[in-house]
């Protein structure tokens, strides 16, 4: 019952490292950039979640007002960040990207204050129980959540014109043009899309602790990188089951060598290990 | 007769070089168009600079009476260009299938919202299947384009141009890589997708298909054009000759 | 040309540094304070400084010492040991401080010690609780329990104050959370208790649904758990969420009104030892609490409280000395019997505070007295 109740606790925790991690890799199949700003928007949702569930006392409407606008905002941190260096050697947006991300945390602490900010009427606290195990709605929702907004995405991307447009430009934006396929609008709706995801892990997981604080994208930012090398790089069906399979690691590790690794460092063992047996990942990437 | 595509006083610098000099050129429609030259003349990137992957520093570009000179490509493309590499770029993660179905839905690519919410592409689907039989392909629609023959995947480069339904088809070195039979068939076939009214500009090195199937000839040299007209007259043109032909004229005239 | 402009620059550079000098040789003395104002402890830094401010503005209401205002010189070492030592030379070389001040956490501190015994200038730690820091030699004092102090305290809560045996124990894996855990094991015999299973977690947890779910299924009768507000509101919250009903004892780490908010109703009951009495009498305790709401606009916290008594210790310090000379300071330093918002202050030979512990509990959304452990035996510091 334990291991069933520590493997379940495992994917939850992974469909939230999923609902952040696509969107990495979404931007990396697409400019091969490691968009390390994008745990800034992760933070920047969960802020907004709060403040308009506070405001409103809705949280769906608070999901999709800060999903709308975080999606926004990653538009823009690809038109002013990353689109004026793109035939720039790798390492510049990385760089680029890297000092937007700490910039953000900053004037989340400036703006917001270092303390953190908690939510008036917390919702989805009540718990079910579930296969005889006490979840609370939020893990539930969550994982719900992850899934339908995952399994959307697979969707669009495999059955709509804009999937198949979308799959074209990460193959060969340039022959992709020569189709009539406007590249830069394919990134501005995969930044749109990526960003808005992750607002809504941020949402979540400030549900599941009650807590946004202006650090809260600092794990992720570097923990999602090594879940998309992991998966393969570019490869979101990787990356889902990256996700998943970390949560799961973390989870029993975290307990049964909780004293001598701490989480990161279970999670970037494994990831060693792993690559060392497949270096390219789980599965291939771009 | 109005041309179709008027390409004037292309002149384009990389670097250093001068790859193209103040190139112009016609084509009028329902014309099948070859160009020649030796390797390095031009031929690729005066092709590229009408589908504007390739900023010149000088030209004019105008496709059906309208100058698209300063368009980014996939205007062009939705205007009626479309064009086939010499190097075969498919969209490797996909199907033939959806090679060509994407092209063939390229009225609707424009439209954002239509794009994301349409998915009954069954009309494209049908209509990207008759292109690949166009081209003899068919058995393979529903393969991965790995590991495809490259007789297959050159066929599966012009289905997808057609599916534009284009004004005008650009092929870049279509026969590069078949065997002769492969070569002759697909000569064939662009032929007769002309003789159906398609306008056609053609470079290529097999000059026997070449001479069999085009109408008109034009010859680039060292970034200029150097003859433009009957395909007879332009071979027999001393300067042509001279250019680059050697063996390989004294074969194909045989 | 050049050469009188530089001279001209030399003669007015010369100028301002002398008038700098007889405007500090005139007016104040500066107690030198580092916290973290930015990064990852940036709450506590900002309460820590708020309450030092605090102390420095009601010293110089009250008149200054000995005719003389003070003045606090902040710096930012955003908990990074790498920023404390640089701080450290500056207060010394540059600000020229008598007397410092940490509002940090222990490892900047650890770091800035060293410096500080070297230059021989005193230093307090105001709740860094790490032992080696008063290891550093007779010029660093420290006003708030070591951890392993505290630790202790928290085996006699539970084994003997609660009368619970079979425990589990969470801690934090860092200096604070180490140090408590080693104090809890040590009087774990003398109080009956029994560690059914020991978990560390990271300072960058917050969803702890692994951990809930064994710490369920080892069913013990109490919890001591080490954190801060930002990692024991998710913690105790979840654990309360998952059905483990039973008292969960943490220590100062959670004393902020920031904890309560977090956990919500989940925090009702749990008790933590620490040194900030909400329940107080005692007028300078009272006081402070007050004072502080009004000045920050949010409750006080044991960090504030720590920091307010670490500057008003320094400021007492240099009116019995009546100087700002390093020897004679320390002596008074050393000589130190205050009442402050923390308790009654006195220092060991080692620079250790003695003085008992509070045990507060969450009551309808706020800290309240619970119980107070007052062993001298049990909560005498090491004296070297």
């Amino acid at each position: 019952m334990l291991f069933f109740e520590l493997f379940v606790q495992g994917l939850i925790h992974g469909s939230m490292y999923a609902m952040i991690a696509v969107g990495l890799t979404l931007v990396y199949g697409l400019l091969r950039i490691l968009h390390v700003a994008h745990a800034g928007l992760f933070a920047l949702g969960g802020y907004l979640g709060l403040l308009i569930t506070n405001a409103t006392g809705s949280l769906a409407l608070a999901m999709i007002t800060s999903a709308l606008i975080v999606g926004l905002g990653g538009m823009l941190v690809y038109r002013l960040c990353y689109q004026p260096i793109l035939d720039r050697p790798p390492y510049v947006p990385l760089i680029a990207s890297i000092g937007v991300f700490i910039a953000m945390e900053e004037v989340f602490r400036l703006v917001f204050g270092p303390y953190g900010l908690t939510y008036n009427h917390p919702h989805l606290q009540s718990q079910v129980t579930l296969l005889g195990l006490n979840l609370r709605g939020a893990e539930i929702g969550m994982v719900i959540t992850a899934m339908v907004l995952l399994g959307g995405l697979s969707y669009l991307a495999q059955n709509t014109r804009i999937g198949i447009a979308w799959r074209a430009t990460v193959d060969d934006p340039e022959i992709a043009e020569s189709f009539g396929i406007d590249a830069v609008k394919v990134r501005y709706l995969n930044f749109f899309i990526g960003s808005g995801l992750a607002a809504v892990g941020g949402i979540f997981i400030s549900l599941l602790s009650n807590l946004v604080e202006p650090t809260m994208g600092g794990v992720p930012a570097y923990k999602a990188l090594a879940i998309i090398v992991l998966g393969g790089l570019g490869n979101v069906k990787g990356t889902l089951v990256a996700s998943l399979a970390l949560g799961v690691v973390e989870a029993f590790g975290t307990i049964y060598i909780g004293s001598y690794l701490d989480r990161d460092a279970i999670a970037f063992a494994f990831l060693i290990a792993v690559l060392m047996i497949r270096p390219q990942g789980l599965f291939t990437g771009r | 007769m109005k041309p179709l595509l008027e390409v004037k006083n292309v002149t384009v610098r990389f670097g250093g070089v001068l790859a193209l000099d103040d190139v112009s050129l016609e084509v009028r429609p329902g014309e099948f168009l070859s160009m020649i030259g030796p390797n390095g003349a031009g031929k690729t990137t005066l092709m590229r600079v009408v589908t504007g992957t390739v900023k010149p520093v000088s030209a004019r570009i105008r496709l059906d009476g309208r100058d698209i000179t300063m368009l980014p490509t996939h205007q062009r493309a939705r205007l009626g260009l479309a064009l086939t590499h010499q190097i075969v770029r498919p969209f490797r993660s996909m199907t033939l299938l959806d090679n060509v179905t994407l092209a063939a839905g390229h009225h609707r690519i424009g439209r954002v919202i239509r794009a994301l919410t349409a998915v009954d592409r069954s009309a494209e689907r049908e209509q990207a299947r008759k292109y690949l039989e166009l081209v003899g392909i068919a058995e393979a629609a529903e393969k991965s384009v790995l590991g495809r023959p490259l007789g297959v995947v050159k066929r599966l480069e012009v289905a997808r141009a057609l599916a534009l339904e284009p004004k005008v088809l650009l092929l870049d070195e279509p026969l590069a890589g078949l065997n002769t039979a492969e070569a002759a068939r697909l000569a064939d076939t662009v032929a007769e997708i002309n003789r159906g009214g398609l306008t056609v500009v053609m470079i290529e090195h097999n000059l026997g298909e070449v001479l069999r199937v085009s109408r008109r000839l034009a010859v680039l040299d060292n970034g200029r054009k150097i003859a433009d007209g009957d395909p007879g007259a332009v071979m027999r043109d001393p300067a042509v000759r001279a250019a680059y032909l050697g063996k390989e004229y004294q074969d194909a005239a045989a | 040309m050049m050469r009188k402009l530089g001279t001209i620059v030399l003669l007015v550079g010369a100028l301002a540094f002398t008038l700098a000098g007889a405007a500090a040789a005139a007016g104040t003395i500066k107690i030198g304070f580092h916290a973290p104002q930015t990064g990852f402890a940036a709450s506590d830094g900002k309460s820590a400084t708020i309450g030092a401010e605090l102390a420095v503005e009601q010293i110089n209401a009250a008149g200054g010492i000995n005719g003389k205002m003070l003045e606090l010189v902040v710096y930012d070492d955003q908990a990074q040991p790498a920023q404390a030592i640089p701080i450290a030379n500056k207060l010394i070389g540059q600000d020229k401080v008598p007397i410092a001040v940490s509002g940090s956490y222990s490892a900047p501190t650890r770091s800035a010690a060293g410096v500080f015994q070297e230059s021989r200038v005193p230093y307090i730690s105001a709740y860094a609780i790490h032992p080696d820091i008063t290891r550093a030699g007779d010029y660093v004092f420290r006003t708030s329990f070591l951890g392993e102090i505290q630790g202790k305290a928290g085996a006699k809560l539970i084994g003997e104050l609660l009368g619970k045996k079979m425990v589990v124990m969470i801690t934090l894996q860092n200096d604070f959370g180490k140090a408590l855990a080693d104090g809890f094991k040590s009087m774990t015999r003398d109080f009956g208790i029994e560690i059914v299973n020991e978990y560390e977690y990271s300072i960058k947890d917050r969803q702890f649904g692994s951990l809930v779910a064994k710490v369920k299924a080892d069913d013990p009768e109490a919890i001591y758990a080490s954190g801060y507000y930002f990692t024991a509101g998710p913690l105790v919250s979840q654990l309360r969420a998952a059905g483990v009903a039973v008292p969960i004892i943490g220590q100062e780490g959670y004393d902020s009104q920031k904890f309560i908010e977090i956990a919500g109703k989940a925090a009702e009951g749990v008790i933590i030892t620490t040194s900030l009495d909400r329940d107080s009498d005692v007028p300078e305790t009272k006081n402070f609490i007050e004072a502080f709401e009004k000045k920050a606009g949010f409750k006080a916290d044991m960090v504030a409280a720590s920091a307010h008594t670490a500057v008003m210790v320094a400021a007492d310090a240099l009116k019995r000395a009546g100087s700002t000379d390093s020897e004679p300071l320390r002596k008074a330093l050393a000589e130190t019997h205050l009442k402050a918002s923390t308790g009654t202050i006195s220092f060991n030979a080692l620079g250790e505070v003695v003085k008992a512990v509070q045990n507060q509990v969450v009551k309808d959304g706020n800290w309240h007295r619970h119980s107070v452990i007052d062993d001298p035996g049990l909560l005498a510091p090491p004296d070297k």
